[in-house]
C-alpha cells in the first residue's frame, strides 16, 4: 500500500492499513523526527479503540494500552536505546514474543529484534502538511 | 525523612542515557538504597508503619522488582503494603513542604520527559486527570527541538540556558489548535523542522540563543494557555506544577507572573521533588495510610498509566 496523504485523512489511511494487515503482530516505522510517526500510531489506536491515553513512549520506551478490539496493544519506541542489548534489558523481547499487536517507532535502534514477518511501513513529509506512508521490506 | 535517589553509578554506566531501563540495575541498587534511607532517616525498619511501593506506570521489570522487594519486606515486618501511583504521587509532591503547600482543591500542570498533564486535586485520594498529550510530553519537546537544534540529547536543559540570552519573539513556531485541555506537541517540532530545513547552514549557529528563546516561549505558551483554561473552567485558583520539566526556568517564572497578574496562588515544589524520587511515594502512601488503603499480596504491578 502506498497513500499520499492529509492530516485530516489520517484516520482513513489507517483505516486502510488495519484492514489490509491485520494479520501482522509487529509493526515496525520507518521514518526521520517530525514525520508523523506518534500522529499515525494515535489515529490508528483510536481506530483500534484504545481507551487508553495514547502519547508518545520515546520517554517510557514501552506504553501498553487496552484495546476494546484487540486487548493489550504495545506502543514501543526505542529512540533512546543504544542498541539490541539495551532494548533487550529494558522488556522489549518479551513485548514482540507477547502475541499481542506492537506498533514500533525507530525500530532501526535494534533492527535484529524484530520477528521475519514484522511489518515495515516507511512515512516520508513531502511537505508541512503532507505525507506519504509506504511499504517496503527493511534497509531495501 | 529520607529521600533516597541511587542512580548516579547506574547514570555514568549507562552514559545517563536510559538509566531506568534496566531491572537488573534495580536489583543491584534496591537493597543498598533502602539501607541508606533507613539509616540517614535513623529508624529502624521495624518501626515504620507501612511499606509503599510504585505500582504503575512504568517498564515493567522495573516496577517488579520494587513491588516484589516491597512484598517481601511487608511480609516479613508484618507491615501493610500500600499501592502508589506514580503520575498521582508526581501531583502530590506538592504537600510535601509543610510550610508552603496548596489547600484543596487545586491544579496540577505534571509536566516531565514522558508526561503532560492537567489534574485536579479535589483531596489527596480524589485526582482527576482534566487533560493529557496527545503525542509528545512537553519535556519530550525541549529535548526533540534541541535535538533538531544539534544540540545533544536531552537537550532541555541547554534550550533553558541559551534562552536566557535569546528573543523569545525573534522567530514564531507553530501553537496546536487541540481541543478541551489536551496538548499536542508534535507540530511544534515539525514546525521547527521546516523552519530549519529553509535556512543557510551556518543559520542555527549565529542564531542559537534566539532560536532556544523562541523554542522554549512556544512551549511554555502552550502550557500556560491550557492551565488558564483550566483555571477558567473549574474556578480553581490554586495552581500547582511539578515533573522534571518544572525545573525549567522559564516556566517558572512564567506560571508566577502569570499566577499574579490572574490572582492565582502558584506553587512549585523544591526541584529534588519535582524530578522522580521517593519522598513523593512517601507522601502519597501517608494519605492512603491515613484512609486505610491498603493492598494485598496477590497485587501486581501494571505498565498502563491509566489511574
Amino acid at each position: 500500500m502506498d497513500a499520499i496523504f492529509g492530516l485530516n485523512e489520517i484516520k482513513q489511511v489507517a483505516q486502510l492499513f488495519w484492514k489490509q494487515h491485520q494479520q501482522k503482530k509487529v509493526w515496525a516505522f520507518h521514518a526521520p523526527m517530525g514525520a508523523g510517526k506518534t500522529t499515525f500510531i494515535h489515529a490508528l489506536c483510536e481506530f483500534l479503540q484504545v481507551k487508553d491515553a495514547i502519547s508518545s513512549p520515546t520517554f517510557s520506551i514501552i506504553n501498553e494500552y487496552k484495546s476494546e478490539m484487540l486487548g493489550t496493544i504495545y506502543h514501543m519506541d526505542w529512540y533512546r536505546l543504544k542498541d539490541e542489548e539495551e532494548a533487550v534489558q529494558a522488556g522489549i523481547e518479551d513485548a514482540l514474543l507477547s502475541k499481542n499487536l506492537c506498533l514500533v517507532e525507530w525500530p532501526e535502534k535494534a533492527l535484529g529484534l524484530l520477528p521475519d514477518d514484522t511489518l515495515h511501513i516507511y512515512i516520508e513529509a513531502l511537505d508541512t502538511s503532507t505525507r506519504r506512508i509506504f511499504m517496503q521490506d527493511a534497509g531495501e | 525523612m529520607s529521600n533516597f535517589i541511587a542512580n548516579q553509578k547506574v547514570h555514568e554506566q549507562y552514559g545517563g542515557v536510559v538509566p531506568e531501563l534496566a531491572s537488573r540495575a534495580h536489583m543491584q541498587n534496591i537493597v543498598p538504597v533502602v539501607d541508606a534511607a533507613v539509616s540517614s532517616a535513623h529508624i529502624n525498619l521495624s518501626s515504620v508503619d507501612a511499606i509503599a511501593f510504585t505500582q504503575a506506570p512504568g517498564l515493567i521489570g522495573s516496577l517488579l522488582v520494587g513491588t516484589q522487594f516491597a512484598k517481601s519486606l511487608s511480609l516479613a515486618l508484618h507491615k501493610p503494603l500500600i499501592a502508589v501511583h506514580h503520575m498521582q504521587a508526581h501531583v502530590l509532591a506538592n504537600l510535601i513542604d509543610e510550610n508552603n503547600k496548596p489547600d484543596f482543591p487545586f491544579l496540577c500542570l505534571t509536566v516531565s520527559g514522558g508526561h503532560t498533564q492537567i489534574v485536579v486535586a479535589n483531596s489527596p485520594l480524589d485526582l482527576k486527570v482534566i487533560g493529557e498529550t496527545i503525542d509528545d510530553a512537553a519535556g519530550e519537546a525541549f529535548d526533540k527541538t534541541a535535538k533538531l537544534l544539534g544540540l545533544p540529547y536531552p537537550g532541555g536543559p541547554l534550550i533553558d540556558k541559551y534562552a536566557k540570552e535569546g528573543n523569545p519573539y525573534a522567530f514564531k513556531f507553530a501553537e496546536p489548535q487541540i481541543s478541551e485541555l489536551n496538548f499536542s506537541f508534535s507540530g511544534l517540532k515539525t514546525s521547527v523542522l521546516y523552519f530549519l530545513q529553509k535556512q543557510d547552514t551556518t543559520f542555527i549557529q549565529n542564531n542559537l540563543n534566539d532560536l532556544c528563546a523562541s523554542v522554549q516561549h512556544t512551549i511554555i505558551s502552550i502550557l500556560l494557555k491550557k492551565i488558564q483554561k483550566a483555571v477558567k473552567q473549574t474556578g480553581i485558583k490554586n495552581v500547582c506544577i511539578a515533573g522534571g520539566v518544572s525545573a525549567n526556568s522559564g516556566l517558572r517564572k512564567a506560571l508566577t507572573e502569570t499566577g499574579e497578574q490572574l490572582g492565582w496562588r502558584t506553587f512549585i515544589p523544591k526541584f529534588e521533588y519535582c524530578t522522580d524520587n521517593a519522598a513523593m511515594i512517601a507522601i502519597t502512601a501517608y494519605y492512603k495510610y491515613l484512609a486505610n488503603d491498603f493492598v494485598a499480596l496477590d497485587i501486581s504491578p501494571t505498565a498502563r498509566a491509566e489511574w
